[in-house]
């Protein structure tokens, strides 16, 4: 027997299901925390307080994901390690050539 | 045995390894085991819901919530909720192939945020654990119930007595 890992869902889909959820337990704008649980059915607080949990992790893996550099800055900020360039010194054979 | 402080593929791994322990008769229907990763792809916290659909309306569900530890104590999945059922279904199936979850039972052991641990048997809801005891709350996992309800319907022998548990009358 093998598991399946279902779809890791939306936070609009896991907030679909809440608010599903949340009317038929006749709760009115929903806040989406778990203590409003206590008065659903035991099943129905079991999946109301999973699919909370759902939502934040998939809420704070949103902002991290929005919070991160965007690949093509990246390009630009690089993942190199900074260098030093040589200084400058005058000497008797006059100009450096660019591409040393 | 259950594994604790642990990642999802290792649960996963351990639900495998004890379904394939299962020996099911081949005219029911299983739905699952299904696990929903909930934050991050292989880690806490996540969901597994895993159901038994027997002939003539009876069923088992099992679902199980992990939540993250701390990372000082170790930051795997740590058992949190749990609801352990069995007892009769209708013929309606959601969308994943389960029944809809009904109050009807022969037995339910949960765990929860609101009533803690307790069970529902012989038609009493919530009895707390210090009125059933003998039953392993730290130890009971999806399959000892399992193996509990194909024994209670190959035998007749009461899921109190397969489990070692007896219900104390309330005061």
């Amino acid at each position: 027997m093998i598991v399946t890992r279902r779809r890791v869902v939306s936070v609009e889909d896991a907030t679909a299901k809440l608010d599903f959820l949340a009317s038929r337990c006749g709760i009115v704008d929903p806040r989406y925390e778990e203590s409003e649980a206590d008065s659903m059915s035991e099943f129905d607080a079991l999946k109301w307080t999973s699919l909370c949990s759902q939502r934040i992790a998939l809420l704070q893996r949103e902002n991290e994901n929005s919070s991160r550099v965007p690949p093509n800055f990246q390009c630009f900020y690089g993942t190199k390690h900074c260098t030093t360039s040589k200084p400058l010194v005058n000497t008797e054979e006059g100009y450096l050539p660019l591409a040393a | 045995m259950r594994r604790d402080n642990c990642q999802l593929a290792e649960y996963e791994a351990w639900i495998e390894s004890e379904c394939d322990k299962l020996a099911l008769d081949p005219d029911l229907t299983i739905v699952g085991p299904f696990t929903d990763a909930l934050g991050c792809p292989d880690s806490p916290p996540w969901n597994s819901d895993f159901a038994i659909i027997y002939p003539g309306g009876m069923y088992v569900r099992v679902f199980e919530y992990y939540r993250p530890l701390p990372r000082r104590a170790g930051g795997g999945g740590c058992l949190e909720r749990f609801s352990y059922h069995y007892g009769p279904c209708s013929t309606a199936r959601d969308s994943d192939g389960f029944p809809p979850l009904t109050k009807k039972f022969e037995l339910r052991i949960d765990k929860d945020q609101r009533h803690g641990r307790h069970i529902h048997y012989m038609k009493e809801n919530h009895i707390p654990e210090v009125r059933s005891p003998g039953l392993d709350f730290d130890n009971i996992d999806p399959f000892k119930f399992i193996h509990a309800v194909e024994e209670h319907r190959k035998s007749s022998v009461p899921l109190d007595d397969i489990l070692r548990f007896k219900v104390v009358s309330a005061k």
